[in-house]
């Protein structure tokens, strides 16, 4: 169990936020702010957006706090949160690419030690190159764990929309891989 | 070595699993006020709005019911209550002795200082230097009352000291023995018969009630709005004063 400043735990917390104590809301933003603008940064085109989807997020984290039942991790439940802000963010703002099946693209071939060189905010910046379509099955997919029918449900596409979406994030990412490791390494030589 | 899709994934997935971002400080804000954290500020206004309207309508109703309530009785009042009042002192004036009229009547100009008798106050030191007076006959009885009460307490009483010019002062006092005479001198200055009567101002229309209303908050002759006050269905505006802009319309 995580402890905070003045010995409250997060349960301790979630239950002064459930009785709307406004100074036990502003502890557990503290708390989970800066990760989970980690999050959302992942699924925004620039921090500004990302903002936007994590003030959305904790508001709804409050106002839904008497859902939460202490089954799992409480963090978890945040980060979910945060992924469906991140998401009715997207719907709201960026039309929903109806992405048909295409011809997958030949992905260029990237080896393992050019990612090594590359660190969370590089890669960030990469993910918020990609059109939005790409970015939200992308993050949906790799990292999050969804499954291509849940991300069609998710964003009202087919599956197999879905599955061509990634393919070609996928593709995109690895050439920005290739491109910035490559500049790394001409830099260094 | 060629990466697989998964292998790529994870290495994201893993990078970016910690990645962290601190917020600037209008997140929070945002946040509070999408809670409504800081409702009662936006709330302020109207609550203001809605005391100001209360404020009024009490205002009018304070107004509306002096007028039921006093307006009314002042008429009755002033027959019951002063009428005797009056009346009293003049019967009681008529019966003090008569020989110790005069010189009491310097003691009670310094004992008590009635209000309604400063005119004979100035009388009286007249007499007391000697001074023949000519006052009416209706204010000395009063001075005799006064007199007697302070000059069986002293023992200033002289009737010796009594001269030739404080009998002719007295002289009208003795010879006012007519109670009810007096008390009609008194009585005819107050009488509420002849005040005019006061017009009651009934409210008939919904403009007779804002007319009301206003008229509790605007004190001047031209009110900044007024109604019209006939009997018809409709109220409508007869005039408005806006200080620099004004127009009425005249009945």
């Amino acid at each position: 169990m995580m402890f905070l400043e003045h010995k409250y735990t997060i349960d301790t917390l979630v239950n002064k936020c459930k009785a709307g104590e406004r100074k036990a809301q502003e502890m557990l933003y503290k708390q989970f702010a800066a990760k989970m603008l980690g999050v959302c940064m992942r699924y925004a085109t620039d921090r500004m957006e990302a903002e936007d989807m994590l003030q959305n997020g904790f508001i709804r984290v409050f106002q839904k706090m008497n859902d939460y039942r202490g089954e799992g991790s409480f963090e978890g439940w945040v980060r979910r949160i945060m992924v469906h802000s991140s998401i009715e963010y997207y719907r709201k703002h960026h039309k929903m690419m109806q992405a048909v099946d295409m011809d997958e693209a030949d992905e260029p071939s990237v080896n393992p030690m050019a990612m090594a060189n590359l660190d969370a905010k590089d890669l960030i910046v990469l993910i918020q190159q990609l059109a939005p379509g790409y970015r939200m099955v992308f993050n949906l997919y790799a990292i999050e764990g969804y499954s291509h029918k849940e991300i069609g449900e998710i964003m009202n596409i087919t599956e197999g929309a879905s599955k061509s979406q990634l393919s070609r994030a996928r593709t995109i990412l690895k050439e920005q891989v290739l491109k910035t490791s490559n500049k790394s390494y001409g830099n260094a030589g | 070595m060629e990466m697989q899709d998964k292998e790529f994934d994870n290495i994201f997935s893993s990078k970016l699993n910690d990645f962290e971002v601190e917020p600037s400080r209008a997140v929070w804000q945002g946040i509070n006020d999408g809670l409504g954290n800081n409702k009662r500020k936006k709330v302020l206004p109207f609550l203001g709005i809605a005391a100001s309207i209360i404020v009024l309508i009490a205002a009018g109703i304070v107004f509306f019911t002096q007028k039921v309530t006093v307006v009314k009785p002042r008429v009755k009042n002033r027959v019951a209550v002063n009428h005797p009042a009056k009346t009293a002192t003049a019967v009681i004036a008529v019966k003090p002795h008569n020989t110790i009229v005069q010189q009491s009547a310097i003691a009670a100009n310094i004992v008590i200082k009635p209000k309604h008798l400063i005119k004979s106050n100035i009388e009286n030191k007249s007499a007391k230097h000697g001074v023949i007076i000519q006052q009416p006959p209706i204010v000395q009885p009063r001075q005799q009352v006064l007199a007697s009460a302070t000059t069986t307490k002293n023992e200033m009483v002289k009737p010796a000291a009594i001269d030739t010019a404080s009998m002719i002062a007295a002289t009208p006092i003795v010879k006012t023995d007519k109670p009810a005479t007096l008390v009609a001198v008194v009585s005819d200055k107050d009488k509420p018969v002849d005040t005019p009567p006061v017009k009651k101002h009934r409210i008939h229309t919904f403009g007779d009630m804002l007319n009301v209303v206003i008229a509790a908050v605007d004190k001047r002759k031209d009110k900044v709005i007024e109604f019209s006050n006939t009997d018809g269905d409709e109220s409508t505006i007869t005039g408005v004063n806006l200080g620099i802009i004004k127009v009425k319309k005249e009945n």
